[in-house]
């Protein structure tokens, strides 16, 4: 999936701070239709604030967030002055674009079912039954069709984080970004995380993916984007990336990496 | 002689005072609810004039006794031309208390919510009052059940002072009785004995939802 078109996010010189404390210092970035971007880097690179900023729950300071051409969080008003838009402005133009969190982020006092149809039901205003056939549709994708009426706590991590991609997917986006979504779990719960976001990516689904499973970034990821201290240090594909990385930042990242885990390779 | 039989003979009446007692008190912990969740909001919102506004109402009605507010409302409005019915002034006075309390009790709740919820609200397309309604507001009134019980026992409680602006409730029928029949000690026996009935059955309502929701 090489480039064709133009790019469904572009990130032009994007830059955040909080308080004192410069979190991105000017990322410029494209993801075209059907990439699937990883974003690796240490914590406190800002890899996921750099996520945050394209689903604006994170605002951004200066530089540009565009998403299908549209310019996100900020408009002109009558004076020509640049202003935030309306919350609901904001997410018209961030329709296709759904977020998969870290920390599940379910609504505990809805069962697995009413969370994947809130969206359906609240947000596209399907009625109950068709929100309820297309919830259960989703859910089998995910293989959590089973649990449908379970509560979320009663749910493993890694059955809660196919969960939340179900409901994330009802609402049918054209781009998922990815929080560190196997970051929270077990270990051996991680593996049915990603094989339902190797799915995702095999049926062509626009991902940005910021995550620490290196083996994920090396077979998955069109393009691999190393973040240091607020800045993209390096990117490339994950063959050459991986293999042959430029920057001594990158490689010492990848070497601790692979220090940690050297019981599995010798 | 202190002998309780006496009051049998005007139990319909204290029947009806112990009624509307509680049906007072439900429509001012509804309403003060509603108040309290609007003044919650209020306060931790983005604009000072509201926070301020918010900040004021609660520390005011936290902060001086009920009577003196029933007192206002009842004697004081008249003077700028607003007269109100005893029981409307009896259940606007008791709402904006409890509204007051109930504010203070939800915003710990929402404090303790998680920010990922609203986010995962907002994220896939949620307005405001749809995160209100159906991720904030469920969670943090199942997070604050037993202090928002509290409350509607001290608003039962509170309520007695109403019938100090002649609304006709347990407390005034105790009242009137007693100094009809020159039998106190039994009546107020009587109200105190059904005002426990009415908190207790408040208690265990709430110690029934409690559990109820707990489990999910």
């Amino acid at each position: 999936m090489q480039n064709v078109g133009k790019p469904v996010i572009k990130l032009i010189n994007v830059t955040k701070r909080f308080g004192d404390n410069s979190v991105l210092k000017g990322i410029s970035l494209d993801v075209h239709a059907g990439e699937v971007v990883c974003i690796i880097g240490g914590s406190g690179s800002g890899k996921s604030t750099l996520l945050r900023c394209v689903d604006f729950l994170e605002s951004y300071d200066s530089g540009e967030v565009l998403v299908e051409g549209r310019l996100i969080g900020y408009g002109s008003d009558p004076a020509g002055n640049l202003t935030r838009l309306p919350d609901w402005v904001i997410q018209k133009d961030l329709a296709n674009v759904v977020m998969v969190f870290q920390q599940f982020n379910l609504w505990p006092h809805k069962t697995v079912l009413e969370n994947v149809m809130a969206p359906l039901v609240l947000v596209t205003r399907m009625n109950k039954t068709e929100a309820k056939t297309k919830a259960l549709a989703v859910l089998d994708k995910v293989g959590m069709a089973h649990k449908a009426d379970a509560y979320p706590n009663t749910l493993s991590g890694g059955q809660q984080q196919r969960v939340a991609i179900a409901r994330a997917l009802a609402r049918e986006p054209k781009i998922m970004l990815f929080d560190e979504p196997t970051s929270a779990l077990d270990p051996e719960l991680v593996g049915e995380v990603l094989k339902v976001m190797r799915t995702l990516a095999d049926d062509g689904m626009t991902m940005v993916v910021v995550t620490h499973e290196m083996g994920f970034a090396a077979q998955v990821a069109d393009k691999v984007v190393f973040l240091a201290n607020g800045m993209i240090e390096e990117q490339g594909a994950p063959a050459t990336l991986f293999t042959a990385p430029q920057s001594p930042l990158l490689k010492s990242f990848l070497a601790t990496w692979a220090e940690r885990n050297v019981g599995f390779f010798g | 002689m202190f002998d309780l039989s006496v009051v049998l003979d005007y139990r319909s009446e204290l029947l009806n005072g112990l009624w509307m007692t509680a049906w007072i008190s439900a429509l001012a912990i509804l309403l003060g609810f509603v108040i309290g969740v609007l003044a919650c909001i209020a306060r931790v919102s983005g604009y000072p004039v509201l926070r301020a506004v918010a900040a004021f109402y609660i520390s005011t009605l936290r902060g001086t006794p009920l009577l003196v507010q029933l007192s206002m409302i009842f004697f004081m409005l008249p003077l700028i031309g607003i007269s109100l019915p005893p029981l409307l002034a009896a259940i606007i006075a008791l709402a904006l208390n409890s509204g007051a309390s109930q504010a203070e009790i939800l915003r710990g709740g929402f404090e303790t919510l998680p920010c990922g919820q609203t986010e995962a609200g907002w994220d896939i397309g949620l307005d405001r009052w749809q995160i209100l309604r159906h991720v904030q507001l469920p969670q943090v009134v199942r997070a604050t059940i037993p202090a928002l019980v509290n409350e509607t026992i001290d608003i039962i409680k509170n309520s007695s002072l109403v019938s100090t602006i002649a609304v006709t409730e347990l407390m005034r029928i105790a009242h009137t009785y007693s100094s009809t029949t020159y039998r106190p000690l039994e009546f107020f026996t009587a109200a105190g004995l059904l005002y426990l009935t009415l908190t207790l059955s408040a208690g265990y309502i709430g110690k029934y939802l409690e559990k109820r929701l707990s489990t999910r």
